[in-house]
């Protein structure tokens, strides 16, 4: 009955635990079963027998049992083999971890992907390498794992590496229950998915660089792929198309002949496979291909610039287009502006008959008009100023000996504006010219980027002033010898003048005195009658004598310079008529004076004047009897008069012409004494003050002498 | 008592008759010589020339001076005559028939004592010759020659 139970518990416990049971078995079986009866004393051969059979049972089932266990373990030993082998090399890594996040074990991947080694990985738990942020979604796995909800399935999680950086894991847990299905321990797969989460990220960032630098864009950026259909475009595509929006926009090419109508620069209409888009697929790259569009809706017209180029796969082929388009409208508007400007500023440098030549910093012309070509004939730009000097032998007129660096343009260069100064030209026709020159300098800021100078041709007007000046010193010439003869003439009269008073008076004398010495001497042998004759020869030389005096005083009335000064007419006309009134008290004159009456003039000549007026009003009013002489003044023909006037016989207006005249009278001897030499005189001395002098009369009636003096224009002597 | 010459200077001869006629009426008693032209005044007056060793005084009571004269004009010779120590208070009576007044003045600059225009009148000069004869001769005190 014991063996059984020794069989199975040498099987159980094994070789040398079976060995131990069984002999022990024996012993005790042997002990207390056997009675002292069966000692070992008085074995029974049998029972020795019984005994030797039972060891060597329980050996045998020992050396079996070792057998059989042996081959299992060596099984089992080979299988954990397999798995350890499995677990190390495994690409991925694995690791075992403990309910509570202790590691148990970890492959060499699982070291590798978490930068540890696996003795700093044994000590370590899985919250000291979890992502601070990503520990709480970690455990909350775990824990769905632990209750049954999740397993195996897979977490994109964050850890820290041992060098500090984050790293991405993909990570699955599966919990590894006891045999009494409690939960044993997790065995975590993690794969390192970092680089693919930083190729995630890179993309990411390119694409928001892409979006950032597309909507920044003022230009129209379109990417199409090989079917035309629009992949990307920016908002300045549709500002570009008069979208409203981005969502308006048609997003396939083949839609847009519909909205807009597309012309070459040409103005020629482009149709659809002229466009850019359908270009850029067949292959062809360009840039700055001008097309003119226009809104079929609205009409509205605009002008683009178009890059494109196509978008090629690795194989070459080609998988789609790019198209960049810039609204040049503005641009072109700019330029056509400028362009007009320009062509107007040509027309009228090209019409100006002024040479105009436009010099660069160095002082290279860089622009000559039509004029420059006709006068100088500087037909090739690029040439220096000083070439220009010595082709056309430009020289500063009156100055052949001044330097180039004074030249106007030199100058300019040198930041002077001139203007005005005049030059000789020999001109490529071969004809000289003088021209006036004008140059200033361009300036940019500061700096003196070129110069414009200008050449006005004066050649005629300095002719003409030549010819003038010429004419002018002739002219001078001429006054000068007529001055002469003038003063020659003047001379002579002055010395005839003398030769009057001197000498024609001597014999005059010698007739009136010798007449005088006859009749004292002969008076009682002479008859009456030559007594009488004598008396004649004496009174002709009397008369004779006036004649001479009064040819004097006209001569000398105007003689010698005049001043002007002011004048008190009406207090010299008082005086003068005071004067008159007493060398002949017999008469009664009555007089009325204007007061205040002032002129310019020569304070003699016009008391000559006056005098002779007054003079001769007061002798033709003497045979009347309330005899009355007035001195005013008139406004007459646009100028004020000075006006004397008497009441006296007048004169007849017919033979005016002849009061002015010398020695011409109106009036006889014997009516009135004279020798019609005192307006005479008058007329001479109001013409020297540059006046005029008039006369009105009714016979009978009294006359008025007016003389206007104007106080500007006083005549020089002759 | 010697009576001082007068000296006429009158280059005209009727003048000259004329001149002496009222001169005499008045019968002054002085002599009265007569030179024709300016350079003789001046030989007369400073005995020189033809005059050269003239008898007589030295100096005339006063000097009748024309203006217009032949040679040396009649400015000239009273310009001359004041120009000289020996004459420069000698009287001199300018007596012509211009009615200038640069000649007035003229004379007046040079010196002239008097200045007296010949009227055609002959009534006239002669009463003017007579009062200058009887001023210049009875009237006037002329200084003692400095010789």
């Amino acid at each position: 009955m014991f063996y059984p139970v020794v069989f199975l518990s040498s099987w159980m416990g094994g070789f040398e635990a079976g060995l131990v049971s069984t002999f022990l078995s024996t012993g005790l079986v042997w002990w207390f079963f056997l009675t002292p009866v069966h000692t070992l004393v008085k074995p029974l051969p049998g029972s020795y027998i019984n005994a030797a059979m039972f060891v060597a049972m329980g050996f045998l089932f020992c050396y079996f049992h070792r057998l059989l266990h042996r081959a299992n373990r060596k099984a089992a030993l080979a299988m954990e083999a397999e798995h350890q082998a499995t677990f190390r090399q495994a690409a991925v890594g694995l690791g075992h971890m403990t309910l509570d996040g202790c590691w148990i074990q970890v492959n060499q991947r699982c070291c590798e992907i978490l930068g540890y080694t696996r003795q700093e990985l044994l000590a370590m738990r899985w919250e000291t390498i979890a992502h601070p942020d990503d520990l709480e979604s970690d455990q909350n796995l775990l824990q769905r794992v632990v209750a049954g909800e999740l397993s195996e399935r897979g977490l994109e999680t964050r850890f820290i590496h041992k060098n500090g950086t984050t790293g991405w894991l993909n990570l699955a847990f599966s919990l590894v229950r006891d045999s009494k299905g409690d939960p044993g321990y997790f065995i975590a797969v993690m794969e390192d998915i970092t680089p693919r989460k930083q190729a995630e990220q890179q993309l990411r960032e390119n694409r928001a660089h892409l979006d950032a630098a597309l909507a920044s864009m003022t230009d129209a950026v379109f990417i199409s792929n090989a079917t035309g259909e629009f992949i990307e475009f920016n908002e300045a595509f549709a500002t570009f198309h008069r979208f409203n929006s981005k969502a308006e926009c048609a997003r396939r090419l083949a839609d847009y002949p519909d909205i807009i109508d597309v012309f070459m620069a040409d103005g020629e209409p482009a149709p659809l496979v002229m466009w850019a888009v359908p270009r850029a697929l067949r292959g062809e790259t360009a840039t700055n291909i001008e097309y003119s569009l226009r809104r079929k809706d609205t009409g509205e017209r605009w002008v683009g610039s178009y890059s494109f180029s196509p978008i090629r796969n690795k194989q070459g082929e080609i998988v789609g287009s790019v198209v960049v388009g810039r609204d040049i409208t503005d641009r072109k508007r700019v330029q056509d502006e400028l362009r007009q400007n320009q062509a107007r500023l040509a027309a009228v440098f090209a019409a100006i008959p002024d040479v105009i030549l436009e010099y660069d910093a160095t002082g290279r012309a860089v622009m000559a008009n039509e004029a420059a070509l006709r006068v100088a004939g500087v037909s090739t730009l690029g040439f220096l100023r000083d070439e220009v000097v010595t082709k056309l032998a430009f020289q500063k007129l009156g100055d052949p000996f001044a330097r180039q660096e004074t030249f106007p343009v030199a100058r300019a260069l040198r930041g002077e504006t001139v203007a005005g100064e005049l030059y000789s030209i020999h001109t490529a026709g071969g004809m000289d010219r003088v021209v006036s020159t004008y140059a200033a300098p361009f300036r940019d800021g500061d700096r003196i980027t070129g110069v414009l100078a200008l050449w006005h041709d004066v050649t005629d007007l300095k002719r003409a002033e030549e010819k003038i000046s010429r004419n002018a010193a002739e002219l001078e010439q001429r006054v000068a010898e007529r001055t002469a003869q003038l003063v020659a003439a003047n001379k002579e009269l002055e010395s005839f003048a003398y030769a009057v008073s001197h000498d024609l008076r001597a014999p005059l004398r010698a007739m009136d005195g010798f007449s005088q010495v006859l009749l004292e001497d002969c008076a009682k042998v002479l008859p009456e009658e030559s007594r009488k004759h004598l008396v004649e020869i004496s009174q002709a030389s009397h008369r004779m004598s006036g004649l001479i005096d009064g040819l004097l005083q006209l001569s000398r009335a105007t003689r010698g310079n005049m001043e002007l000064v002011p004048v008190d007419l009406s207090g010299l006309a008082g005086a003068l008529l005071a004067e008159l009134a007493a060398t002949d008290s017999a008469r009664r004159v009555q007089w009325r004076i204007e007061p205040g009456i002032q002129v310019q003039g020569d304070p003699r000549m016009l008391a000559s004047a006056l005098g002779n007026l007054l003079g001769n009003a007061w002798k033709y009013s003497s045979q009347v009897p309330a005899a009355r002489i007035e001195v005013g003044t008139v406004f007459e023909d646009g100028q004020s008069w000075i006006r004397v006037a008497d009441n006296g016989c007048g004169f007849d207006m017919a033979y005016a012409d002849k009061l002015f005249k010398p020695f011409q009278r109106l009036h006889r001897q014997d009516e009135f004494p004279g020798l019609g030499i005192g307006l005479a005189t008058v007329q001479r001395i109001v013409q020297r003050h540059g006046g005029s002098l008039k006369a009105v009369s009714v016979p009978g009636q009294g006359a008025a002498f007016l003389m206007s003096l104007p106080n500007r224009s006083a005549m020089e002597p002759p | 008592m010697i009576l001082l010459p007068i000296l006429m200077v009158e280059d005209n001869p009727q003048d000259e008759l004329l001149t002496l006629r009222s001169l005499r009426k008045v019968n002054l008693g002085n002599p009265v010589d007569v030179v024709r032209d300016g350079q003789e005044a001046l030989d007369y007056l400073f005995k020189e020339g033809a005059f050269a060793g003239r008898p007589g005084p030295d100096l005339p009571a006063f000097v009748l001076l024309d203006l217009g004269l032949p040679k040396l004009g009649g400015l000239e010779v009273l310009a001359r005559i004041r120009a000289d120590a020996r004459t420069i208070g000698l009287p001199v009576v300018v007596f012509t028939s211009s009615s200038e007044e640069e000649d007035r003045l003229a004379s007046v600059l040079r010196g002239a004592n008097s200045f007296v225009r010949k009227p055609v009148d002959f009534t006239q000069f002669a009463e003017k010759v007579a009062k200058l004869g009887v001023y210049w001769l009875a009237v006037n005190e002329a200084p003692s020659s400095a010789s």
